[in-house]
C-alpha cells in the first residue's frame, strides 16, 4: 500500500521550476575560447539580483585580480553587467557572489580563454 | 540565514497573523449580544500587543537581515548596513512599507474594518520578502498570488485561536458554544485555501517526489505538512468532540486550543525555515528508496498486457471493496471478490517499479552539451571499450574471457535515468557471490567525466538506432552549443528555443524552400550572414556525427531539422533535402518539452 500511495503522489507532482539566483548563462559563455578579447561581462541569473550586494571578480591565469568597476544591473534585473579592460591572451576565471532580492547569497565561478 | 533570523521572522509573522486574526475575530466571529467587553479586550488589548510584537520583531528582523546581506559581523556593522538595505534593496523597501503600514494601524484600532484592511495589506507583502518575489515573470506572479492567499488564510485561522481561547474561558457557556460554531466556517475555509496553495508552492519549489524525499528542503516541507496534519486533527477534535462538552466544562476545549496555538507557531517557524533554505528544486536529491516508479512496462510489449491487467484487477478490487462496504446485500460476495482481485492484481503492480539508486534523480550538469558528448566519446575509448567493445555492443576481443559477459550498451539505456547510468559507471556491478562484474569508476574518474560518459552513451545509442533503422526510437535533444552570428552575438540553444531551425554540416548553407533559422556546423571557415550563424567548435561536428550515426568524415551535406523545443526531428543525408511537407509539419508541431520521459535530461 505504501508503494501505491507513492505512486499516487508521483502522478500528482507537476514539474518543478526555478528560484534562488544561479548563473543561467554568461557572455562570454562558460568555458568558451574567444578569438577577440571581450569588452563586457554579462551574467544572467535565474532570479532578480541586488546589485548593491553583488560582486564580480576576474582573475588571470597567474592568480592576479583584474581591476573591474562596480557591476550594474541591466534593464532585466536578472542580468549583471561589468565593463572589461583590454584583456591579454590567456585563461581567465570569473568569480561571482550575488544576493538575490529574497536576500539569499549564492556564488560560483567559471572560466573563459582569450586566444 | 541563521537561527536568529528564522526565529525573528517566525515571531514577526506569527504576531502579524495574530493581529489579523484577532481583528477579524472581533469584528465578524463574535456573536451579537453581551460580548462588548470581550470585543474591547480583543481590539484594545490583544491587538495592540500583537501589533507591538510584530513591529519590534519586524524591525529586529530587518536589522539582522541587513547584517547578513552586508556580511556584517557586529552590531555596528549591522546598523551601518540598515539604511542601505532599507532604502536600496527590494527586501528593505517592502519591509519599510510593511512597518509603515503597521504604525498606521495603531490609531485605526477603533475603526475595525479599516484596521483589518490595512493589516491584510501589510500581511500580503509576505511573498515579496521571500522566494516568490525573486522569481519574476508569470511564474513569479502565480507564486505571489498563491502565497498572499496562503498567509491571509493562515492569519485568519491561527490568529483567531487566541481570541477563541479567551472567548471560551470568559464568555457565558451558550455564547462560547455559539462563538466556536461561528469560527468553524473560518477555520474550514482557511484549511482548504492553505492546503490548495501549499500544493501550488510545493509544485513550483519542491522538486517533485525526489525533492520531497531526498533534499533537506523537502524534509522541512514534510515536517511542516505533518505539523499541519496535527493541527487539523486538533481542530477536528475541537469541532466534533469538545464543542459538545463545552456546556459542562470549557477546560478540555481550552487545553486543546492552547495545543493548536503551539502547533500553529511551530508551523509558522517551519515556514520560516523553508523560506531560509535553498528550494528543493535546486538541491540535488539523494533518493532514499531502493526502487522508483517507472512507466517502462507500458512501452514494453511483453510487459504491457501484464501491467494493464494488474491495474485493471486492482481497480476492480478497490471498486468491489467499496461496493461491499456500501451495500449490505452484496457484502460477502463483494468482499470475497475484492480479496481475490486485489490478491491477484497488487503483486503484479511491481511492474510499475524499477530499481533505483541514491543518484537516480541527480540532474546532469552538462546540458547534454556537444563538448560533453565529445569528451565522453574520448573517455569511452580509454575506459570502456576494452570490455564493452568499440561500439558498445559488449563484444570486445576480451569479452569472451570474462566470467560475466559485458553488457550491450546499445540496449536498455533508454529505460534508465541519467542518474541510474551515473550510478552504474561510478559504482560498477557486483555478482551475488561477491565477485566484481564491472569495477566502479568513482575512484578514477571525476564527477564531470562520469556525466560526460552518460551523455556519450545517450548520444551513441541514438546514433546506433539511426544507423540501423533509419529513425530515433526515443526523442533526442539537440546538444547545447555556441554559434557566432553576423551581428557579432554568440548564441546558444537557449536563444533558439521557441523556433525551429536547420543544422547544415559543411561550409555553405544548403538552400531550402522552408523558412527556418540555419546554423552551419563547419570544420573549415564560413562567415555568418543574416540568416546563418556558424558553430565552429569541432566538438559540435563530432557530436552531431555521433547522434546521426555517421562517421565525422561522412557528415558534410547532412542536414538536421530541430524543432522549437530543441528536439532533433529529421535527418537528410548528403545531397538530399528534408521533404517540405514533413518539415512544415515538424515546424508546426514541436514535440513537448518533456517528450523524453523521465530520463532526467537537464535540458
Amino acid at each position: 500500500m505504501m508503494r501505491l500511495a507513492l505512486l499516487a503522489a508521483v502522478l500528482a507532482m507537476p514539474t518543478p521550476a526555478l528560484a534562488h539566483a544561479f548563473l543561467e548563462r554568461a557572455s562570454p559563455p562558460v568555458g568558451s575560447e574567444l578569438a577577440q578579447p571581450p569588452h563586457q561581462l554579462t551574467l544572467t541569473f535565474t532570479e532578480r539580483i541586488e546589485p548593491l550586494f553583488s560582486t564580480i571578480e576576474l582573475r588571470a591565469a597567474n592568480g592576479a585580480t583584474v581591476p573591474l568597476g562596480k557591476p550594474h544591473l541591466a534593464a532585466d534585473d536578472r542580468q549583471l553587467l561589468v565593463d572589461l579592460p583590454v584583456l591579454q591572451a590567456g585563461e581567465y576565471t570569473v568569480v561571482w557572489h550575488v544576493t538575490s532580492v529574497d536576500t539569499h547569497k549564492t556564488e560560483g565561478s567559471f572560466r573563459f580563454t582569450v586566444r | 540565514m541563521g537561527a536568529t533570523d528564522i526565529l525573528l521572522r517566525g515571531i514577526h509573522v506569527a504576531a502579524l497573523g495574530s493581529l489579523f486574526g484577532t481583528l477579524l475575530f472581533a469584528q465578524w466571529v463574535l456573536p451579537a449580544g453581551g460580548e462588548a467587553a470581550m470585543r474591547k479586550l480583543l481590539q484594545l488589548r490583544v491587538a495592540p500587543l500583537s501589533l507591538a510584537i510584530a513591529c519590534l520583531a519586524g524591525f529586529a528582523w530587518l536589522v539582522t537581515e541587513s547584517a547578513a546581506m552586508a556580511s556584517a559581523d557586529n552590531v555596528g556593522g549591522a546598523f551601518h548596513a540598515l539604511p542601505l538595505v532599507a532604502l536600496r534593496t527590494h527586501f528593505g523597501h517592502w519591509m519599510v512599507l510593511r512597518l509603515g503600514l503597521l504604525i498606521l494601524i495603531l490609531p485605526l484600532l477603533r475603526r475595525p474594518t479599516i484596521a483589518v484592511a490595512v493589516t491584510g495589506a501589510a500581511f500580503a507583502v509576505q511573498p515579496m520578502l521571500g522566494h516568490a518575489g525573486a522569481v519574476g515573470g508569470s511564474m513569479g506572479a502565480e507564486m505571489i498570488a498563491s502565497e498572499v492567499v496562503h498567509v491571509l488564510a493562515a492569519g485568519a485561522w491561527l490568529g483567531g485561536l487566541l481570541p477563541l481561547f479567551l472567548a471560551v474561558g470568559r464568555l457565558p457557556r451558550e455564547l462560547a458554544v455559539a462563538t466556536c460554531r461561528g469560527f468553524t466556517p473560518v477555520g474550514l475555509a482557511a484549511v482548504l485555501l492553505l492546503a490548495g496553495t501549499a500544493v501550488v508552492q510545493a509544485a513550483i519549489l519542491g522538486g517533485g517526489l525526489p525533492g520531497l524525499l531526498g533534499t533537506s528542503y523537502g524534509h522541512a516541507a514534510l515536517v511542516k505538512s505533518s505539523l499541519f496534519l496535527g493541527l487539523l486533527a486538533l481542530a477536528a477534535l475541537n469541532r466534533f468532540v469538545f464543542i459538545d462538552r463545552l456546556a459542562r466544562s470549557p477546560d478540555a476545549m481550552r487545553v486543546s486550543i492552547a495545543g493548536e496555538m503551539l502547533l500553529g507557531f511551530a508551523v509558522i517557524l517551519s515556514a520560516a525555515v523553508l523560506a531560509s533554505r535553498m528550494p528543493g528544486t535546486h538541491e540535488q536529491p539523494v533518493w532514499p528508496l531502493p526502487w522508483r516508479l517507472s512507466g517502462w512496462a507500458f512501452a514494453d510489449p511483453d510487459a504491457r498486457a501484464g501491467v494493464i491487467t494488474a491495474l485493471a484487477g486492482t481497480s476492480a478490487g478497490i471498486g468491489a471493496a467499496i461496493a461491499g462496504l456500501a451495500w449490505r446485500r452484496v457484502r460477502w460476495f463483494a468482499c470475497a471478490a475484492a480479496a481475490i482481485l486485489l490478491a491477484l492484481g497488487l503483486p503484479r503492480l511491481d511492474l510499475l517499479l524499477v530499481p533505483a539508486y541514491p543518484t537516480s534523480y541527480l540532474a546532469s550538469p552538462t546540458e547534454f552539451a556537444a563538448t560533453s558528448i565529445a569528451a565522453g566519446a574520448r573517455l569511452f575509448v580509454t575506459q570502456c571499450a576494452a570490455c564493452h567493445g568499440a561500439q558498445g555492443h559488449g563484444d570486445s576481443p576480451a569479452a569472451g574471457s570474462l566470467p560475466v559477459r559485458p553488457a550491450d550498451l546499445t540496449e536498455h539505456v533508454a529505460m534508465h535515468r541519467d542518474g541510474d547510468l551515473y550510478w552504474f559507471i561510478a559504482h560498477g556491478f557486483t555478482a551475488p557471490d561477491g565477485t566484481t562484474v564491472m569495477p566502479g569508476f568513482a575512484p578514477t574518474l571525476s564527477t564531470d567525466a562520469i556525466w560526460h560518459l552518460v551523455d556519450y552513451l545517450r548520444a551513441h545509442n541514438a546514433g546506433e538506432a539511426m544507423r540501423r533503422t533509419g529513425r530515433w526510437p526515443q526523442p533526442v535533444p539537440m546538444p547545447q552549443f555556441d554559434a557566432a552570428c553576423a551581428d557579432g552575438r554568440t548564441i546558444d540553444l537557449d536563444d533558439l528555443r521557441g523556433r525551429a531551425f536547420r543544422i547544415v554540416a559543411g561550409n555553405e548553407p544548403v538552400p531550402s524552400e522552408f523558412n527556418a533559422v540555419i546554423v552551419l556546423v563547419n570544420r573549415g571557415t564560413a562567415s555568418p550572414t543574416d540568416d546563418v550563424c556558424v558553430a565552429a567548435e569541432p566538438q559540435v561536428w563530432f557530436a552531431l556525427a555521433i547522434l546521426v550515426g555517421a562517421s565525422p568524415d561522412a557528415l558534410p551535406g547532412t542536414q538536421v531539422l530541430v524543432d522549437a523545443n530543441g528536439w532533433l526531428r529529421a535527418v537528410s543525408r548528403s545531397g538530399e533535402s528534408i521533404q517540405i511537407g514533413q518539415a512544415r509539419d515538424i515546424i508546426a508541431h514541436p514535440l513537448p518539452v518533456d517528450a523524453a520521459g523521465p530520463t532526467g535530461h537537464h535540458h
